[in-house]
């Protein structure tokens, strides 16, 4: 097996949706794997005062990866002032205020964030459309997380 | 929504005193702190106040109803400007609860708590609650909207029938009818003195004010986060206010929001 083969085995393996590839051929053997991408943990703010204290283990759903946010320029991001939660709507069963595609104006109402019972209400800073919510509704959100993608107009 | 005009009323406080440097009464509103966030977007100035004699849509957290019946009610909004960085505005809601916890505990005598974050509690029962609004519009410093609901003359058998057994009025815990300005003026004092010390001490003020009051630290709870329930002895508070649940297992787990049960108390998330 020379050097192009290797490299056409290599280019198979990442184009494919496959974590590991071994291969055996004449006694030499070839093992591929890729960087298997590690859950995100949220940073642990919190001293914990006692010593024996286990930190929680982030449950699956937290794990999964936060939607990747395009490097685009014509892009703008809102972001969130406070560590909260965050709510797409008023109240448990009003409308959101926005969906993707929406067009918004500014000072127009997006979301929610609470803290302790303080409800901030976030506005828009641009006119534009909303191209991407980036959060789930009633999912915790740190100081300076993006929230939504606008391209303003 | 009804809003009835506005008259400015003078409650007679120290000229130093900021919160309640303007006090705006309305007979009826939606919500005082609808008002208010109209008044703080028209420019109004920090310490300007609104007082409702009833609110039509008088509102707690995430969209709930608060009974709001005229005249046996204390409905007030206060609208701050704090030159402070947003991410410590949220203790605010801490503030105002050990404000209108010492004003109405040391006015009435009534032995009034906080369930965490500031719930006004007597007994396991709902005395008062509190809702801030925080308006952090681009560019400009934020704004802070603190809405305070207070039962005070509500007879227990007027109230809706799914919050008899969990509400109270002064007039319920005391047996004695309280008069209105009396009480708002108590608690813009207390309030006032709060912020200015919150403003020149930072947290540890704050968080000292409310534990004085504060009933929820030691107890067992139960908190409904949008995350999930967690249950476990309440050990503490963080330094942003936060609450410290540490369950059976041992893990101690930071609540910022959610509903909080005592759970010796028996009281129900209000």
């Amino acid at each position: 097996m020379d050097l192009k083969e290797i490299e056409a085995l290599i280019d198979l393996f990442e184009s494919k949706d496959i974590a590991e590839l071994e291969y055996e051929e004449e006694g030499r053997r070839i093992v591929l794997k890729k960087a298997v991408a590690l859950p995100v943990v949220a940073p642990q703010p919190y001293p914990v005062p006692a010593a024996q204290v286990a930190v929680p283990q982030p449950v699956a759903a937290e794990a999964e990866p936060k939607k990747v946010i395009p490097s685009d320029d014509t892009l703008v991001s809102v972001e969130s002032p406070i560590v909260g939660t965050f709510y797409r709507a008023p109240a448990p069963d009003a409308n959101p205020y926005v969906e993707e595609g929406d067009a918004v104006k500014k000072g127009q109402v997006l979301c929610i964030v609470e803290a302790m019972k303080l409800m901030n209400e976030i506005e828009s800073d641009f006119e534009g459309r909303i191209v991407s919510i980036l959060i789930e509704n009633a999912q915790p959100v740190e100081y300076g997380e993006p929230l939504f993608l606008i391209e303003p107009e | 929504m009804k809003t009835s005009t506005a008259e400015q009323i003078d409650l007679s406080l120290p000229s130093a005193t900021v919160i309640g440097s303007q006090v705006w009464h309305y007979r009826e509103v939606g919500s005082t702190n609808d008002v208010c966030k109209d008044l703080a977007s028209a420019g109004a100035p920090e310490g300007c106040c609104v007082v409702a004699d009833a609110q039509t849509g008088g509102r707690g957290r995430l969209g709930r109803p608060w009974f709001s019946p005229p005249g046996q009610g204390l409905y007030l909004s206060c609208l701050l400007r704090p030159a402070l960085p947003p991410d410590s505005l949220p203790l605010c809601t801490l503030l105002a609860g050990g404000a209108t916890a010492r004003a109405l505990a040391e006015a009435t005598g009534a032995a009034v708590r906080l369930k965490w974050p500031n719930d006004l509690i007597v007994g396991e029962k709902k005395l008062g609650g509190i809702l801030t609004e925080l308006l952090t519009p681009g560019g400009e410093p934020p704004a802070v909207i603190i809405g305070i609901g207070i039962n005070v003359t509500i007879p227990l058998e007027t109230f809706p029938p799914e919050l008899q057994t969990t509400s109270t009025s002064l007039l319920a815990a005391t047996g004695r009818p309280f008069e209105r300005p009396a009480l708002l003026k108590a608690i813009l004092l207390e309030l006032d003195s709060a912020y200015a010390a919150f403003q020149q001490e930072g947290p540890g003020a704050v968080l000292e004010a409310w534990r004085v009051y504060g009933a929820t630290l030691g107890e067992r709870v139960r908190a409904e986060t949008t995350d999930g329930t967690v249950e476990g002895e309440a050990v503490g508070l963080t330094d942003q206010g936060h609450l410290v649940v540490r369950t059976g297992e041992g893990l101690e787990v930071p609540v910022i929001t959610g509903d909080v049960v005592h759970l010796r108390g028996g009281g129900q998330p209000a």
